[in-house]
């Protein structure tokens, strides 16, 4: 096989069952920590079915406090799996360690996949983008947020509009963003105004790219920082705004992974499959 | 381990990785992979360290990676000139500086600025003219990446067969792009459309696609058109649009993508009914390729290197005849109608295992060793 990015062997691994009907395995898969996400292969025996990086936001992760949510993975043909009379296996496709394993037999009685829809150019490149791109900008705030934190407002503004606008923050929108904000939070702020603005309207027809993308600007070290202070707001939302927000994320939620955490996969699963794997 | 051989990577750091970009990565990829050569990577007289090499790599754009290179000039890390002297150097475009290195080698993409100058700017005719001759007077070895582009070096500047290794192109495409791709084909059936893909250039001849449906305005009823590339020069994609509303043709039959992730690029182009490649010139045609390794029946002019690349897939046509295109598109839609279903995924891994980037390193390598 050959692959384009480098990959990470998967540490923290979950299927999420309510897909599978549909012929789709969706959960999320994430390394020990770095910056490269992982790779699955769904294999019916030696023939490998479909390929998925976990690169896509997870709400599921996001709940775990993995990765801030970037290691969700959406795998499909559990259905051309079956149809090849084998029972099906998901590997990580660095360590080539099996995730999870299905009995044929079992799976044929539950999968039962739609009949197909139709699809017109504009939402097809909908999907793809919305694979590993940001769906919510409450996916992404978090690293400008970190970046505030770790290296001013200043640089997180900076970045921000490479993210946002695609170009160098000007003198006036320094000035008049630096001036509003009090402290390294103002970054929300400061992004609630830039996605305000009939520039960003203009330029934003395709969806922002996520951490796995090209062109994501923010340091991805950011994914491995599990520390949340007890004051920190991740805000969340379903219409791209961010002014609203949840509670603050209680601090002892949010933990950083032992080194050690790469030496075994946690598997989490409510689908059937073999006893002898969990 | 070799004496430091250095490779030439300003390409990196465009924003926007297209053909050139793409080569330069694939060599750099492999080069870094080589312990068997002490490879320095230099920016003009600054070299860079491998980590930043290996996160240009990463992150697939040169935008990030240019503050640390900012940096690194600063802090005056410049090529010793004794050690160049005595030292090799590939360099992977038009030179930026020359005859620092004892002997230079340089890839050679095309000559079209001289041979259609119609299609370029004044600056990059003039940015060309000021330097290639030159550029090709201090190398000992040139790797055309074609045939044709070695035939131009002959022709054009003398270069002896003997000084030049032709080196194979690649493709490095990301199997769950291309799992995601079919995903969505098996659940979805996808409106019929074709791809044209490249930079929006006049070069790229999208306008015999426009004149095409000006004569035949039911295709555009049959199949969506779509434009996958980045904006590029001379104002060709307004020129288009103007075409499209002079030809008749509904807004919403034509598609402009402007520059797409390569993960949007891989599923656009295996869920196309077919694909179309008008381009006047063309050094190889990396687009064809793409295509024909997913299975994809290609309309392709017939001139430069494009008939290299896959021609047991395309239908070829003389880029200034619309009746040649006529026809080519014509049996490229009956052809397209007769296939079987899309190839599956191992089949198309195996294919992506014969296109593989080794080849066109192991091209440079020999002549780094030698």
């Amino acid at each position: 096989m050959i692959q384009l990015t480098a990959f990470a062997a998967v540490s923290t691994f979950q299927v999420e069952a309510g897909d599978v009907p549909s012929g789709t395995l969706r959960g999320f898969a994430a390394p020990a920590g770095g910056p490269r996400p992982c790779a699955l292969v769904l294999a019916a025996g030696p023939e490998a079915i479909a390929v998925a990086q976990a690169g896509g936001f997870s709400p599921e992760a996001r709940q775990c406090n993995l990765r801030l949510g970037w290691c969700g993975f959406t795998v499909g043909g559990l259905a051309q799996g079956l149809a090849l009379g084998r029972d099906l296996e998901l590997r990580c496709m660095v360590s080539d360690r099996v995730l999870g394993r299905w009995d044929a037999a079992e799976l044929a009685a539950i999968v039962r996949p739609p009949p197909r829809t139709w699809l017109s150019v504009a939402d097809l490149r909908v999907r793809l983008q919305a694979e590993c791109g940001c769906t919510d900008i409450s996916q992404v705030l978090p690293f400008a947020q970190e970046l505030a934190r770790s290296r001013g407002l200043r640089a997180a503004l900076a970045v921000s509009y490479r993210y946002l606008l695609g170009r160098e923050v000007d003198r006036l929108g320094e000035t008049q963003y630096l001036t509003k904000a009090a402290d390294a939070e103002g970054i929300a702020a400061c992004w609630a105004a830039i996605m305000d603005s009939e520039e960003f309207r203009y330029r934003s027809q395709s969806m922002l790219p996520g951490p796995f993308e090209p062109g994501f600007p923010f340091p991805l070290d950011t994914l491995d920082a599990m520390f949340v202070s007890a004051g920190d707001k991740i805000p969340t939302s379903t219409e791209n705004s961010i002014d609203q927000r949840t509670p603050p994320i209680e601090a002892g939620r949010l933990r950083r992974r032992s080194p050690d955490a790469n030496d075994h996969v946690r598997m989490v699963s409510s689908f059937p499959m073999f006893p002898g794997d969990q | 381990m070799t004496a430091p051989v250095y490779l030439e990577v300003c390409a990196l750091f465009e924003e926007q990785w297209t053909g050139i970009g793409t080569v330069v990565a694939a060599v750099t990829k492999q080069a870094l992979a080589d312990p068997s050569i002490d490879w320095r990577f230099i920016y003009e007289t600054v070299e860079l360290p491998r980590a930043l090499m290996e996160r240009l790599l990463e992150e697939r754009t040169g935008a990030t990676a240019r503050t640390t290179f900012a940096e690194r000039i600063w802090e005056h890390e410049h090529v010793p000139y004794a050690e160049a002297a005595g030292a090799r150097a590939v360099f992977t475009n038009i030179k930026p500086m020359r005859g620092l290195f004892g002997q230079e080698a340089m890839i050679v993409y095309d000559l079209s600025p001289i041979l259609t100058p119609q299609f370029h700017n004044m600056d990059t005719i003039n940015h060309f003219a000021n330097r290639f001759r030159a550029d090709v007077e201090s190398s000992v070895h040139f790797f055309p990446i074609s045939k044709a582009t070695r035939d131009d070096l002959e022709t054009y500047f003398g270069v002896a067969r003997a000084a030049t290794s032709v080196v194979p192109m690649g493709i490095d495409m990301d199997l769950g792009s291309l799992s995601l791709a079919q995903q969505v084909a098996r659940t979805h059936q996808v409106e019929p459309y074709v791809v044209i893909l490249g930079t929006l250039e006049p070069r790229k001849n999208g306008r015999l696609m426009l004149e095409y449906l000006a004569r035949n305005p039911g295709f555009v009823h049959r199949f969506k058109v779509v434009f996958i590339g980045r904006n590029g020069w001379l104002e060709e994609r307004e020129r288009l649009v103007r075409q499209a509303e002079a030809a008749g043709v509904p807004r919403d039959r034509i598609v402009f993508t402007g520059y797409v992730s390569e993960r949007e690029k891989v599923g656009l182009l295996y869920n196309a009914t077919f694909c179309i490649y008008p381009s006047f010139f063309e050094g190889y045609g990396l687009p064809i390729l793409e295509a024909a390794v997913l299975g994809k029946l290609i309309v392709c002019s017939n001139t430069s290197s494009m008939p290299e690349v896959a021609p047991e897939q395309c239908f070829f046509f003389d880029p200034g005849s619309i009746l040649e295109f006529s026809r080519a598109v014509g049996l490229a839609e009956k052809r397209a109608l007769q296939l079987r279903l899309p190839l599956a995924l191992p089949e198309i891994a195996e294919r992506l295992a014969h296109h593989s980037w080794e080849p066109c390193y192991a091209t440079i390598r020999a002549w780094a060793l030698a």
